[in-house]
């Protein structure tokens, strides 16, 4: 049979598809677990980044076992600022909440509009200004809380933030101390801004000059009015606590994180849950004597 | 023409044929991956794994490949390597490939890759077909990687991410060149790469009628 045959043409084809698709699959399959291993490790590993609990050079079992050890993760609901009911993660099909992932509840469709609602919403539809070029908003956010060493108390809440800076959307951490209003800490795990330029975000001096700053503007008594922190154009005045330093050649990046903050700490945002803790700190004292899912099996 | 040597066919693509200063192939992604000498480097190596299976699997069996499906079949053939590489990236290089794996997903429009499937593969051996290919990633990975070298350097101040040149910023004395980090630095540094070679080697120089 002649090599430009039909046949011949059809065979090879077909035999051509069927070994490179299960080389293919072979390859997705057998590194899936290690992948998802990575991304998960990936996460972790920045969450302590933010509490500013490991550095770069930390080893990877380390950050296991500081995640472990010191991090509690609960399900917020954004729109009424509690904690998720067992009920609503039935709902969402949630059953371990290392398995949350926001970006797939912010891209929930469904024809059944209320079902769809109850995974997030529509900015515009409901008529919020989308700061941060989200266009849909998670109804659900996973915060994570650091115990301090002794395990007695809770020391820092850290809140996922996400927005849009030039070519990429942002997601980060924002780690707060207990008054929800002094920045200890932030890092952005994801992002493809231009490298040396909006990249930045990811340079260890920047990001340390967050430590210290104040969310929130103060009207002189204790009620916070609204949020402040910001980047601004070239160096920040040392002595404002919601300066922070601009990045130079990335005016869109640094607006965007800008944004973001504003976004996230804003009434659509986290501010509920900050407000609901104002008035009775002891929401967040409380998980503190929560047994960690580890220590619980311990115990049986 | 006589057949060439195993070296020559190893190492001609380094300086003598190199696929992007004299062929001007895979420009496009030697713009975008050359930020950073990490980078680069990752690049390279994927490149080189990329042609050299390539053109052994095309070599392999290029004389049972149809000719008017041949395009088709190579395309097949590089598409499942580089999705095989970006996924052994994310499993072991997981840091890496979260800054590179869109590039890595378009090796396979590398024009290096599929001109050396279908200019060399389709007409020689396993072994030289494997040696091409291992030749030509090379001669694509020197520039990329002068091209990185060079802009981490005057871009970031940096050489693989430790500090060399003391940044302004930093409290030392190197002001960046921020258009080093933009795209069409990459173009004057390979301009000026074809330059110095041509210089050097002026057989290379095309000839005005």
């Amino acid at each position: 049979m002649s090599r430009d045959s039909i046949g011949k043409t059809f065979g090879v084809t077909i035999a051509l598809c069927v070994v490179c698709s299960s080389l293919v699959a072979l390859a997705a399959v057998s590194l899936k677990e290690r992948q998802d291993l990575n991304k998960k490790l990936d996460k972790q590993k920045n969450v302590l980044f933010a509490a500013g609990l490991a550095g770069v050079e930390a080893k990877n079992d380390d950050i296991a076992e500081i995640f472990e050890k010191r991090i509690v993760k609960k399900l917020l609901d954004l729109n009424t600022g509690q904690f998720a009911t067992q009920e609503q993660m039935d709902e969402l099909g949630i059953t371990d909440l290392d398995k949350f992932n926001a970006e797939s509840l912010a891209k929930f469709s469904s024809k059944d509009k209320e079902l769809a609602k109850k995974h997030r919403i529509l900015l515009k539809e409901e008529g919020i200004t989308d700061i941060a070029s989200l266009k849909t908003r998670e109804n659900f956010s996973l915060l994570y809380f650091v115990r301090s060493e002794d395990g007695k108390a809770i020391e820092t809440v850290i809140f996922p933030v996400k927005g849009k800076g030039l070519w990429s959307t942002l997601l980060g951490f924002i780690a707060v101390d207990l008054d929800l209003n002094t920045v200890r800490g932030i890092t952005f795990y994801s992002h493809a801004e231009t490298p040396g330029l909006g990249g930045e975000v990811d340079n260890f001096k920047w990001k340390a000059t967050w430590e210290g700053k104040q969310i929130f503007a103060t009207n002189g008594t204790d009620e916070k009015v609204a949020v402040a922190l910001g980047l601004v154009k070239g160096s920040a005045d040392k002595e404002n606590p919601h300066e922070i330093d601009g990045l130079s050649g990335a005016t869109l990046t640094a607006n965007g994180v800008t944004n973001l903050v504003k976004f996230w700490f804003g009434e659509n945002g986290f501010q509920k849950f900050i407000q609901a803790v104002q008035k009775d700190p002891t929401i967040i004292s409380d998980i503190a004597h929560e047994k960690s899912v580890s220590q619980k099996t311990e115990d049986n | 023409m006589s057949t060439p040597s195993n070296k020559e066919v190893l190492f001609n693509p380094l300086f003598k044929n190199n696929p992007i200063a004299l062929q001007v192939l895979g420009v496009c992604s030697a713009l975008a991956v050359t930020t950073k000498l990490e980078t680069s480097v990752i690049m390279s190596v994927a490149v080189i794994v990329v042609t050299a299976c390539s053109n052994t699997a095309v070599s392999l069996i290029r004389n049972h490949i149809p000719s008017n499906i041949r395009i088709i079949v190579q395309m097949t053939i590089i598409a499942s390597l580089v999705i095989m590489v970006d996924q052994v990236l994310q499993a072991y290089a997981h840091d890496a490939s979260k800054s590179i794996s869109v590039f890595v997903g378009l090796i396979i429009t590398n024009c290096i890759v599929m001109g050396r499937a279908e200019g060399f593969a389709m007409k020689n051996n396993v072994k030289m077909s494997f040696l091409d290919g291992v030749g030509n990633g090379l001669g694509y990975s020197i520039i990329l990687l002068l091209v990185g070298g060079a802009r981490e350097l005057f871009g970031s101040g940096n050489l693989y991410g430790i500090p060399v040149l003391q940044k302004v910023t930093e409290g030392g004395w190197y002001n960046p060149n921020g258009l080093m980090l933009l795209s069409p630095s990459a173009f004057f540094l390979i301009g000026l790469f074809i330059w110095a070679l041509r210089t050097w080697k002026p057989e290379q120089v095309e000839e005005h009628n």
